[in-house]
């Protein structure tokens, strides 16, 4: 393995403070040091390094060869000389920067700023992505998701498959399922429905856990005939026993049965994305049965023996799931096992999404060390008088490059202290504004990395950009700077570096400016989803029927009708239907089926659709039309022929050229065997929310024929909307107390959620955008402004030699034109090539959009023609006689 | 040449020097002052310190391949430096000299 090595720009301004016949040991023996520290931490051993460069540069700066033996140390009156003369240097170079503010404060304010955003979204990243789970040994937590080759990237595990899993194989030491399961709970205190799950008992033994009080699981509690006991999480056990640790062993009621509480899970116990149940059961389903291996509704978790390997466990996982798919027929070849690591399996979508942030920002943090590198350039060429002076009067290079350096490290806390305020701050907005389904938010917090991140960045660059100067005037002779002071400046060297740095800031800017653009028009796709129905007026509630009170399949589906008819009588209520999903909510559930024509398909080869169970006149009230046929009505019941509604793409994409109406599908039933429904109607396709994706086959059956415990109360109200939900509430209580209910939400409030993802994406783009393009116009104006300052005696000299003021202004922005121009074509180029890498976020718009590519193309040349337009005009009143004057 | 004395960090670096011996170089310079003197020196005061050494002729450095890695500088004591060191030692030996009972032996 190679040795570590300090970051090369460290390593080059070290060598430039060391005596050039030592230069090359000195550095070995210093990177000999550093990699003896990196191993302790790598950020740490940098910054030591860049003090190594400060300490060098300060010792060898007032290192003389006359220096004479014996003069250091034990000298304490020399000691307090010397750091007299420190202090006194410091507040030189502290005045000399307060009586610069047009340097000073633009440097500090856009280098915190950049810093401010990138510690920002480092600590984001840090929290998010990079820090584990809080489970012990979270890297050996692996999840087994059962993926199948038409629901691409959903995670998901069966009860039996899982078990089998566990037990055959030699990597997993353990390893369980759970998922959430509401029921209602009711003790001393009342009635509560839960946010509660079921799991199995190798599950909490994957996870690592002991619980706080009593007992976890034990697999003969697992099934139908298991005893009836709960856990208790420990947020529930606080807020409503007020952790009394006697209610463990008492029994409560939990959907209508009794149940002992056995246990209470500690309190930094949080399965990650089921944080939310507080309380648990055993599964209650056998797994040996076939349902138990179909079933594949569950987080499947397996913890890895630390002694097999990541590859070999994948390797020896997939030969047993395909063993697997040899004995049952529940495992066709359209299923696959992928084993991920439990924390991408948990960061999952919102990975892309803070990389490209991330991504942004430091774009954006370049932007501003570019502009801060621009700001101390002109700042040197503006000094070079002052530095020749400085030599003149017999300043050696290290003097010069001391004073330099306490200017740079000056301005590196400054703007490290803003930035470490920004950071902060801007964590707490972050918190604040991102969307409620970021992963593990609550454990995002600024940590002694992120600010070692600030402090290195800040030095390094003003360390770099400021002493950049010092090292220039190397060997020029301490005239050439006094002899130049009459001529109109600095060398072509200079005015090409930051004419370079400038042309590179507006190409970041374009790049930074087009995403933030495709981002922006994303959330106009998703603002303006017009789903093809009326969303106004229209309200949603979850309803579970407790299965105690609701035995029989039958009964069930009379007593859903029953609340349907009792809700529609209701003032202010002009329709009211039930479904198991509605657009924004739910309708994730697909299975395969068998069309009509399709006898002789293979099952493996079988289409597949998104299936909802909806009651009659769901379509009315939705507002969706009926192309064909009819839909689904009450006399669509049990005791007739089972009746299917499919979607125009459904019709179109299954029977290519023919009618729907009239034709029969089958469906496998989760009980073995299959369903044939006659298709009755044909209704209009619901645009998919995600803008510019294509819309999905789907079908409903009644509700009535096969309804289930859950459903969706669709609710369209004409008026008097304030206390529906509340009135909502009380006819479905007044009729049936052990229906659990979710809070009556609108579709306007539905749509809430999914927009606010893009609407994050879109702000936060929006905002760096913005900042990018204001920072490239500073830098823009900062160099256009100093050249005009600089070539104000040509300019003069020309304007009286008889040039005209349009010439002149025309010669300015012609200049601002061109390096606008250049910058702005490689930043578009770089855009285009980089705009894949924002695939996932953009929808709806082409990644290449050539309206947003031109738009922001228009955007930047406004704007810098704008920042070079006052500029100009000081240029053109430059008078000629007060210059002639001056010569 | 004018009479030379030796400040404590000369000496020091001096002294670690002749303990290295042979491969007296920055590194196992700085390892012997630490190890030995409890003294945890800036590298920077290390080679600031072995300049002036040189340029007083009290060391020589030299560019040299060991025999395993890059090659490094390394230093050993002219004659000048040991006469130095020694004529050091005598004049803090006779100052020392009769005060044990107050100073103690160690």
């Amino acid at each position: 393995m190679s040795r570590p090595r300090p970051p090369r720009l460290l390593d080059l301004l070290l060598r430039a403070c060391l005596p050039s016949d030592w230069r090359d040991d000195i550095a070995r023996d210093v990177e000999e040091l550093f990699a003896r520290r990196a191993p302790l931490g790598r950020a740490r051993a940098v910054l030591w390094y860049a003090a190594q460069i400060l300490s060098f540069g300060w010792r060898f700066a007032g290192y003389r060869s006359r220096s004479r033996i014996g003069a250091e140390g034990l000298h304490p009156r020399r000691a307090r000389t010397r750091m007299g003369e420190i202090w006194r240097e410091t507040r030189l170079a502290a005045r000399s920067l307060l009586r610069a503010p047009g340097f000073t404060v633009p440097a500090v304010a856009v280098l915190g700023l950049g810093l401010g955003a990138s510690g920002t979204l480092f600590t984001v990243v840090d929290g998010v992505l990079l820090e584990p789970l809080p489970l012990p040994d979270s890297h050996e937590l692996v999840a087994l998701c059962e993926e199948h080759v038409q629901m691409e990237g959903i995670c998901i595990g069966s009860i039996a498959t899982t078990r089998d899993l566990v037990r055959e194989s030699r990597s997993l030491s353990a390893g369980g399922v759970a998922r959430g399961w509401r029921f209602s709970l009711e003790d001393w205190i009342g009635r509560e429905g839960l946010s509660s799950g079921i799991a199995d008992p190798g599950f909490f033994q994957a996870v690592g856990l002991n619980p706080l009080l009593g007992r976890l699981f034990t697999d003969d509690e697992i099934g139908p005939d298991g005893d009836d006991v709960v856990l208790l999480s420990h947020d529930l056990w606080v807020r409503r026993y007020g952790s009394d640790p006697s209610v463990v062993g008492r029994t409560v009621r939990l959907d209508g049965d009794p149940a002992v509480i056995i246990g209470v899970l500690p309190e930094d116990f949080v399965v990650p994305t089921l944080e939310w149940i507080e309380a648990w059961r055993p599964l209650h389903v056998d797994p040996s049965t076939a349902e138990a291996r179909e079933w594949r509704g569950f987080l499947a978790l397996g913890r890895l023996d630390p002694e097999v390997g990541v590859t070999a466990a994948r390797t020896e996982l997939e030969t047993l799931y395909r063993g697997l798919g040899l004995q049952f027929d529940a495992i066709d070849d359209g299923w696959r096992l992928g084993m991920r690591p439990l924390l991408d399996q948990v960061v999952g979508e919102a990975r892309p999404a803070i990389v490209s942030l991330f991504g942004a920002v430091l774009l954006l943090l370049l932007i501003g060390c570019f502009n801060v590198a621009n700001l101390v350039l002109a700042r040197a060429a503006r000094r070079r008088k002052e530095l020749s002076i400085r030599s003149a009067l017999g300043a050696g290079r290290g003097g010069i490059l001391s004073v330099l350096a306490l200017e740079s490290v000056l301005l590196a806390v400054a703007a490290a202290a803003l930035a470490t305020a920004l950071t902060f701050g801007g964590v707490r907005l972050f918190r604040a504004l991102a969307p409620a389904g970021l992963p593990r938010l609550d454990g995002v917090g600024v940590n002694g990395s992120v600010l070692v991140f600030i402090g290195v960045v800040a030095l390094v660059t003003v360390l770099v950009f400021g002493l950049w100067p010092a090292l220039g005037t190397r060997h020029r002779h301490p005239g050439g700077g006094m002899t130049r002071l009459r001529s109109t400046g600095e060398s072509r060297r200079g005015v090409a570096v930051r004419r370079g740095l400038v042309v590179a800031e507006l190409a970041l800017s374009t790049v930074l400016l087009f995403g933030g653009g495709l981002l922006v028009r994303t959330l106009n796709g998703y603002a303006s989803w017009d789903p093809g129905f009326d969303r106004d007026g229209l309200y949603v509630v979850s309803a579970l029927a407790s299965l105690g009170e609701h035995p029989d399949r039958e009964e069930l589906m009379r007593f859903w009708a029953g609340v349907e008819e009792e809700l529609r009588a209701l003032p202010g209520i002009v329709g009211v239907s039930t479904a198991s999903s509605v657009p924004l909510r739910g309708g994730r559930e697909a299975t395969t089926y068998r069309p009509e024509g399709g006898e002789d398909m293979e099952e493996a080869s079988l289409p597949s659709a998104r299936w909802f169970d909806v009651g009659p006149g769901h379509f009315a009230i939705l507002g969706v039309p009926v192309l064909d046929g009819r839909e689904l009505s009450e006399l669509d019941d049990p005791s007739t022929p089972s009746v299917v509604v499919v979607n125009e793409t459904f019709a179109r994409r299954t029977w290519p050229g023919g009618r729907a109406v009239g034709r029969w599908l089958e469906v496998p039933l989760d009980a073995g065997g299959v369903r044939r429904m006659e298709v009755v109607g044909v209704v209009g396709d619901v645009r998919p929310l995600t803008p510019g994706q294509p819309s999905e086959p789907e079908m409903y059956w009644s509700n009535r024929q096969l309804g289930r415990w859950g459903t969706l109360f669709l609710v369209r109200a004409s008026a008097g909307t304030a206390d529906l939900g509340a009135r909502v509430r009380e006819t479905i209580e007044g009729i049936d107390p052990t229906v659990s209910l979710g809070t009556m939400r609108s579709m306007d409030q539905l749509l809430e959620e999914p927009l606010a993802g893009p609407r994050f994406n879109a702000v936060l783009a929006g905002v760096f955008s913005v900042l990018a393009a204001i920072l490239a116009v500073i830098g823009l104006y900062a160099v256009l402004s100093y050249g005009v300052a600089k070539e104000g005696r040509t300019i003069g000299l020309r304007m009286a030699m008889g040039a005209s003021p349009p010439r002149v202004l025309r010669a300015v922005l012609l200049e601002a034109g061109t390096l606008a121009v250049v910058g702005i074509v490689i930043g578009a180029a770089g855009a285009l090539a980089s705009a894949q890498l924002l695939g996932s976020l953009v929808h709806g718009v082409s990644p290449t959009d050539p309206l947003t590519l031109t738009g922001t193309v228009v955007l930047l040349i406004s704007v810098s023609l704008a920042a070079a337009a006052l500029p100009a005009r000081r240029a053109t009143r430059i008078d000629p006689s007060s210059l002639l004057r001056e010569e | 040449m004018p009479k030379t004395t030796l400040g404590e960090l000369e000496e020091l670096v001096l002294l670690a020097v002749l303990r290295v011996g042979d491969d007296a170089y920055g590194v196992p310079i700085i390892d012997e002052l630490g190890r030995r003197a409890d003294r945890r020196v800036a590298p920077a005061a290390v080679y600031v310190t072995l300049r002036r050494l040189e340029d007083a002729g009290l060391i020589r450095s030299q560019l040299e391949d060991p025999a395993r890695g890059k090659p490094r500088r390394f230093v050993r004591l002219t004659e000048g430096g040991i006469e130095l060191l020694k004529a050091s030692r005598r004049t803090r030996m006779k100052m020392w000299d009769g005060l044990e009972p107050i100073l103690g032996g160690s």
